[in-house]
């Protein structure tokens, strides 16, 4: 296993910000955990990165205590905080040089290294381009690209897309999944579900710092009653046996089947606003917010 | 090998930001030939002369109370602190490595005015060697003050606004770019309490001009400060599992 976490929980006071994170990651994977704001996501992560001393339970990162063994620990991981940012006058070369230097590579070593990254990303051609001239997406694709960069087997990413538009967001997973391909393991943690059904291989659902659920989006969302769903407009009542969720002046009513869902709404005579396959995040939603349709 | 990479790779980091932010490099050099000037004008080349040992020591001062300060100050702010933390680095290479960073552009680009200044006002260069270890000493010390201070600030936002005036206050206000002997007492003993006095009135001492200070009170407030702060700063640098 890459990651392993039992029963982990951290306390800050009296509050415990994270109470019972149970997980695992395998190696050449990515995981990512995904929860509500004040979660425990970064909590988690922060843990084991070897941030924060957990207050309860234990974790492995490649079979190395994150407490007892954090020096082995430190020596196999990379890591990026959540909201991480750096000087934009830097230019991604010589921020990727930087980090490897600072892993102990040499300044030339670290020249190649960046290469070989850069032009692996496609980013070459802005090598020598400053940070704050980049889009966004291009500036944070620069970013995950200098902890990807870094010699580890685990890499933790807090949050590594947030505030970035969809395009920017492909382009960091296109990294990600470009270094599990080369034979590392991510960790990260997102609010965005879509993305990590595009980019995980076992998501992790936490809720009030306690792990509710996990496993590869496939078997999650098969763990899900209802295959399709109809938003409907309207505030109408619909009879009790119709699996719905309320969305102010829609609905959402699930079905086992396509057929199913269409012959349930043309007997509710509503008005149909789409019908679309369920996906992860309705599977949050029920195990995340307790919100069974 | 691999911990002297790890060192300068902090130090490349912090000197390509300077190199962009070059500006701020021309500021301090002006900073020090305009202070010069001052100095030569009203008081002559005697005055040039405790004003080249006292740039030379600020110097150091400067770069980590202020430069190396602030910057570690901001690495908590930018989250790069708790990712240098999730690695092989250790907290000696990553502070080695900003003092070395940031006295590249500040401290030895001051050198080759401050070397021309002691030159015009007699001072061996031999005597102003001893000097410069000495402001490296300054450079230590202002680092451990900076994050004695830093490191306990509860909004990290506020670091420049906290690490500017305490360098003002400790290199304009007390005796250190004048003599201590121009104060009348208790002004002139009270003034050994500040770490930038004590230092640049060793340093006074060391290339053969008038010093205010009996050698060991220097020398034994120098020690003070260099263990209390480096106490205070070890008590709040928590290098991860917090």
């Amino acid at each position: 296993m890459a990651v392993e976490a039992r029963g982990l929980g951290k306390r800050f006071g009296e509050v415990w910000g994270l109470r019972e994170a149970t997980f695992e990651l395998g190696k050449r994977s990515v995981g990512v955990l995904a929860g509500p704001n004040g979660a425990g996501k970064t909590t988690t992560t922060r843990i084991l990165a070897t941030y924060y001393r957990p207050d309860k339970g234990e974790a492995y990162v490649c079979g190395f205590d994150v407490v007892k063994e954090y020096r082995e620990v430190r020596r196999v991981i990379a890591y990026m905080p959540q909201e991480y940012r750096v000087s934009l006058d830097l230019t991604p070369e010589e921020l990727i040089v930087a980090n490897l230097m600072k892993r102990g590579i040499s300044y030339f070593d670290a020249r190649r290294e960046a290469r070989r990254w850069l032009e692996a990303l496609g980013m070459w051609e802005l090598r020598k381009r400053r940070l704050w001239v980049l889009s966004g997406g291009e500036r944070r694709r620069a970013l995950v690209a200098s902890v990807l960069a870094e010699p580890a087997e685990v890499y933790f990413l807090d949050e590594p897309t947030t505030g970035i538009d969809v395009e920017g967001r492909y382009e960091v997973l296109k990294v990600v999944r470009e270094a599990v391909s080369q034979g590392a393991t991510v960790f990260m943690t997102t609010h965005n579900l879509s993305e990590a059904r595009v980019v995980a291989d076992t998501v992790v659902f936490i809720s009030s710092g306690v792990t509710v659920a996990a496993g590869n989006p496939q078997e999650l969302l098969e763990s899900f009653p209802w295959r399709f769903k109809a938003f409907v407009n309207g505030r109408g009542e619909l009879p009790g046996d119709v699996p719905h969720i309320r969305l102010g002046d829609r609905q959402v009513i699930y079905a086992r089947a396509r057929e199913e869902l269409y012959e349930l709404l043309k007997e509710l005579k509503v008005d149909v606003h789409g019908v679309y396959e369920v996906d992860l995040e309705d599977v949050y939603l029920q195990v995340v917010r307790g919100r069974q349709p | 090998m691999r911990s002297l990479w790890r060192i300068f790779g902090v130090a490349y980091e912090e000197l390509t930001f300077f190199r962009r932010q070059w500006m701020w490099i021309v500021q301090s050099l002006l900073m020090v030939g305009g202070i010069s000037l001052l100095a030569s004008a009203w008081g002559g080349l005697e005055a040039l002369g405790h004003m080249a040992v006292a740039l030379l020591v600020t110097g150091g001062w400067g770069v980590g109370l202020n430069v190396a300060g602030q910057s570690i100050g901001y690495d908590r702010v930018f989250g790069e602190y708790e990712r240098r933390v999730a690695s092989p680095l250790t907290p000696a290479e990553y502070i080695l490595g900003y003092l070395l960073g940031a006295s590249i552009p500040f401290l030895l680009s001051e050198l080759p005015l401050v070397l021309l200044l002691a030159v015009l006002a007699g001072i061996s260069l031999a005597r102003l060697a001893a000097v410069l270890l000495l402001s490296v000493a300054a450079m230590f010390l202002g680092l451990f003050l900076s994050l004695s201070v830093i490191l306990r600030i509860k909004n990290p936002m506020n670091v420049s606004a906290v690490t500017n005036p305490l360098y003002t206050l400790t290199t304009v206000l007390p005796p250190v770019y004048y003599s201590p002997l121009v104060l009348p007492e208790p002004l002139r003993s009270l003034s050994a309490a500040a770490p930038t006095v004590v230092l640049v009135d060793l340093g006074r001492a060391l290339v053969g001009q008038a010093n205010a200070y009996p050698l060991w009170v220097s020398e034994l407030g120098t020690a003070a400060w260099l263990v209390a702060t480096f106490m205070l700063m070890l008590r709040k640098l928590e290098w991860g599992l917090g």
